[in-house]
């Protein structure tokens, strides 16, 4: 702090400088609390109060050299923990070395038990998931397969988290922060890592900004032929009205920005700030089939006022109160049908279906391929309605006409969502080859099955985003585009081109190739056009609505990739 | 975690790919140095975007104005030694010179055999050259060569009248030569590339030769491993995922090492498209690098580049077919085998250079016939083949 102050300016600035004093005190206290992320706790104390004076000192005196930027903690070794890349486990044989003749003991004996008992390496019991209809989307959350399907090949988001699930840990560093305890033993939510992180990158740019307008004012000085001291810190007396004036859109700017994020100079209520918690209490994506959204928001309101009577001074030793998690892990239809299908870990259920029978993968891919109707959930609504023998629709006739002609219509449409146990008589072969899920699965099933871990890229404009390894080792190289390619002789009928689900070829212009290579190497990532080759309707007589019939069916997909990337004439001519 | 990449457009720089010079105003003070014999290549300084009211400033522009002003208004004189006639032949849309002078026609231009030579095979058939539509405008516009319109009863003396640049473009501009290739051929010329017509120019050529299949069929057969009930994994006790992944192996892929040529008795029917006529892409010219300097016009060798030249306006994103067969008539290029995952990826078995025209404006764009699936990410023994961070190419960069 008070080598900030040292080198900032006195006269003329004197805003500027109170600010830099604020932000300085900030970051000190920051080093004290060490995971004070975005200087909260430095508002909601007066910083001139005698306390914080005395933390400051305490800290100075303990640490010689004050770091600026709060101590990280050691981050868990990722290659510790997510060391399988699929969501089963493998029972290696040990190694036998020549030199220790005691492991070929060992060997024949892991051979001998595995040969006995064979362990499976499937988990037991399955990994259940309910789906999701309103979401089109299957919802997961018992904790073990939850942390299994992320730690284990990233499978699926949090529905309240940016990925991987963190609503818990973050309420419950929430819930710590405002009690004022030390946060030694709280886990960091990654998305508070990465506010903190905004913030130093944001003032990081300030600063830059600052440093850039000072060496502007040096050379005006210099040119004007006014007395610059060493270090050039001070600014001309004379040059000074004019600079401010030339420079008042820029620190315009600079304090617009500290006020919109009410940090650090405002003092503004702790329960005013933007709060995750608080944006969830309300979210109305919490599904039907889960258990733990039933618990409704004002239990954790109540545990909260509670703590408030009891108040700052409480032990510290209080037992964490036990917060219901009130987020689940969201699989895509893909992902759901990879797990349940191909790898057999994931028993879906169908939250309208009386039987809590998991679905067979004909069943699924049917439930997945069959368009997403969002009316669905209100027919289901209407539908409670009209069974419900206490309401009369009776007064208002034309209302429920309509209710019922809603209901009949897409009760067609629906039926094979509403009730799975009804779409047994759809084999899987009667969905057309080019609907969108076939396609998109046999893309993802075919970059899942070389090891790419796949995931969602709908933020970068394209299908998906190919990881190496996983998001947490590193970003993503390559995003992927769908293309359906019409390349057999059917498609060219005038039967098969009627039965095309994109007009004509389903081609794109050139602007749109474009525009998406651009965004995609701002983000330093590479195009990939993946060409799924659409094959003919399979023969009508074959086909009995079995798994072999799924395997038949993507086994008939053929996919190329090309790969696009700008090629500058400049670039490579030497 | 997707929204951790979006992290990366706060810091990260343009990278060299990224970079092209061509596209922002540039410090023309380097042209300065051009009179002496060390040529640097300019290195980028940082942009101004508005005034700020220093000298230095100021200065800086007129300095780099001047530079510019200075080399525009440098003299250009024709030599009249290397004064370069030619003569229009409107029969075959080109034009003719006598042993032209020139470094420029070591690349350019060609002598056609008396087969081909339409003015037949005369005495002085070996020292006629004979310049393509394409290069008869570059040269014009560039001042190298006089064109002159062939010799009529009306003019007084062998002097024939003039082309101007207007005629020749009237001219030349047309059937296969569309404007948009000789954009394309141009600004390739003016950036110091040799371009050749390719043998597709005027449709399809030859059919590809087996430069364009990969050398020995090391056919690799995958085994599909049917589940029987439940799912396309049987539980079961697994020792590796080396093979569960093996057995996932479900969809087929496009694997350029096993392309073998067409039997050529059998006809390729590509389905003509009623609606949408399917128009083929082929590779239109064979660029080799300025620096090359092996380069004869008898025997070019293989080309650095292949480029294909289609309308933005009139075409679409290729369709897999139209990439199919543009891809076949490219010679085969497998990537090092010893190269790193990525680079590997994005070098690919074929290659070809899009150069999308719209309305003179150029954009080029690398397709490479990637194949993911003759790379296994499961089977590699290194943990993070050959990076650092990923998608991102500096040190640092970016984090997570």
């Amino acid at each position: 702090m008070a080598v900030a102050n040292g080198h900032a300016p006195k006269d003329a600035t004197s805003d500027r400088t109170s600010r830099q004093s604020n932000v300085s005190t900030t970051n000190d206290s920051a080093t004290t609390k060490s995971t004070n992320c975005n200087g909260r706790a430095t508002n909601s104390a007066a910083p001139d109060t005698p306390t914080t004076k005395s933390t400051n000192a305490q800290a100075t005196q303990a640490n010689p050299h004050p770091n600026p930027r709060p101590a990280r903690k050691r981050k868990p070794n990722p290659n510790q923990i997510y060391t399988s890349p699929l969501p089963l486990t493998i029972h290696p044989l040990p190694a036998f070395h020549p030199s220790h003749p005691l492991s070929l003991l060992h060997l024949v004996a892991t051979y001998l038990s595995h040969l006995l008992f064979p362990p499976s390496s499937h988990p037991s019991p399955l990994y259940p998931g309910v789906f999701s209809p309103e979401t089109h989307s299957v919802h997961v959350t018992d904790p073990r397969a939850v942390k299994a399907l992320w730690e284990m090949g990233f499978w699926g988001k949090g529905s309240l988290s940016r990925s991987e699930m963190g609503w818990l840990e973050r309420e419950k560093a929430r819930r710590k922060e405002a009690k004022g305890a030390r946060e030694g033993r709280v886990k960091v939510a990654p998305e508070d890592a990465t506010k903190a992180r905004r913030e130093e990158r944001r003032m990081f740019k300030l600063e830059r900004a600052r440093a850039e307008r000072e060496r502007i004012l040096r050379q005006r000085a210099v040119e004007e032929g006014g007395a610059v001291e060493e270090g050039g810190e001070q600014y001309p007396p004379n040059g000074t009205k004019r600079d401010e004036q030339v420079l008042d859109p820029l620190m315009r700017n600079e304090t617009d920005l500290q006020v919109e994020d009410g940090r650090p100079g405002e003092r503004v209520p702790d329960s005013e700030l933007l709060d995750p918690a608080t944006a969830t209490e309300h979210d109305p994506l919490i599904p039907n089939g889960n258990p733990t959204a039933e618990t409704p928001a004002s239990e954790s309101r109540s545990q909260t006022r509670r703590r408030e009577q009891v108040g700052e001074d409480a032990e510290d030793d209080e037992p964490e109160p036990d917060i219901k998690n009130q987020e689940h892990l969201q699989l895509t239809p893909e992902e759901a049908f990879f797990l349940s299908y191909a790898l057999g870990v994931l028993a879906v259920t169908h939250p309208n279906s009386t039987s809590s029978k998991k679905l067979s993968p004909p069943e699924l891919l049917d439930l997945f391929a069959t368009p997403h109707k969002p009316a669905s959930s209100s027919v289901t609504k209407h539908q409670a309605l009209l069974q419900h023998p206490a309401i009369s629709l009776n007064d208002q006739p034309l209302h429920a006409r309509d209710v019922s002609r809603q209901v009949t219509d897409s009760n067609a449409v629906t039926e094979p969502s509403l009730s799975p146990s009804a779409s047994t008589d759809r084999s899987v072969i009667d969905i057309e080859p080019d609907n969108p899920f076939l396609l998109s699965y046999a893309t993802y099933h075919h970059f899942r099955s070389l090891g790419w871990v796949v995931r969602p890229g709908i933020k970068f404009g394209v299908d998906f985003l190919l990881y190496n390894r996983g998001p947490v080792f590193s970003h993503a190289e390559f995003a992927v585009v769908i293309m359906p390619a019409y390349t057999h002789t059917y498609w060219a009928t005038a039967k098969g081109r009627s039965l095309r689900r994109r007009e004509g070829n389903g081609e794109k212009d050139w602007w749109w190739l474009h525009a998406l290579n651009r965004v995609q190497s701002h983000v330093v990532k590479t195009l990939v056009l993946c060409y799924v080759d659409v094959p003919p309707p399979p023969p009508t007589t074959t086909g009995t609505g079995s798994v072999s019939d799924v395997t038949a069916l993507f086994a008939r997909y053929k996919i190329r990739e090309f790969i696009v990337r700008r090629w500058s004439v400049n670039r490579m001519r030497g | 975690m997707a929204d951790l990449d979006e992290d990366a457009l706060l810091t990260s720089a343009p990278t060299a790919d990224e970079i092209d010079l061509s596209e922002e105003t540039q410090d023309f003070r380097f042209l300065s140095a051009f009179g002496t014999n060390e040529v640097k290549i300019p290195k980028r300084g940082e942009k101004d975007f508005e005034q700020h009211g220093t000298n230095l400033q100021s200065d800086t522009l007129a300095a780099s104005r001047q530079a510019m002003h200075n080399a525009l208004s440098f003299q250009r004189v024709h030599q009249p030694k290397g004064y370069t006639m030619a003569t229009y032949h409107p029969e075959s849309n080109m034009a003719y010179s006598y042993n032209p002078k020139g470094p420029l026609f070591a690349r350019m231009g060609q002598v056609l055999s008396a087969l081909e030579d339409p003015l037949g095979n005369d005495e002085r058939r070996g020292q006629r050259l004979w310049l393509l539509p394409e290069e008869l405008i570059y040269l014009l516009e560039r001042g190298t060569i006089d064109v002159r319109w062939p010799v009529s009863e009306d003019d007084e003396d062998d002097r024939a009248l003039p082309m101007s640049v207007q005629a020749a473009y009237a001219m030349c501009i047309g059937g296969t030569l569309t404007l948009e290739r000789h954009i394309v051929y141009s600004s390739l010329k003016r950036a110091g590339y040799i371009v050749l017509r390719s043998a597709d120019f005027n449709g399809s050529g030859p059919s590809p030769g087996t430069e364009c299949y990969p050398p020995l069929p090391d056919r690799t057969w995958r085994g599909l491993h049917h589940g029987r009930d439940g799912c396309l994994l049987q539980p079961a006790l697994y020792r590796s995922y080396a093979d569960i992944y093996s057995r996932l192996a479900l969809v087929q892929f496009h694997d350029p090492t096993t392309q073998r040529p067409q039997p050529s008795n059998l006809p390729v029917t590509i389905p003509t498209d009623l609606h949408q006529p399917l128009s083929s892409i082929s590779v239109t010219y064979n660029i080799w690098k300025p620096g090359t300097t092996m380069f004869k016009k008898s025997s070019p060798g293989t080309p650095d580049f292949r480029i294909a030249v289609v309308n933005a306006r009139e075409t679409k994103v290729p369709s897999l077919q139209q990439l199919s067969s543009l891809m076949e008539a490219v010679p085969y290029e497998p990537p090092k085998q010893d190269a790193q995952l990525y680079q590997k990826l994005k070098h690919g078995y074929k290659n070809v250079i899009l150069a999308i025209v719209d309305q003179g404006v150029v954009s080029y764009l690398r397709l490479a016939d990637a194949a993911f699936g003759r790379e296994r990410l499961y089977g590699s023994k290194s943990p993070r083949p050959g990076f650092k961070h990923g998608g991102s190419r500096k040190r640092g960069q970016k984090r997570r």
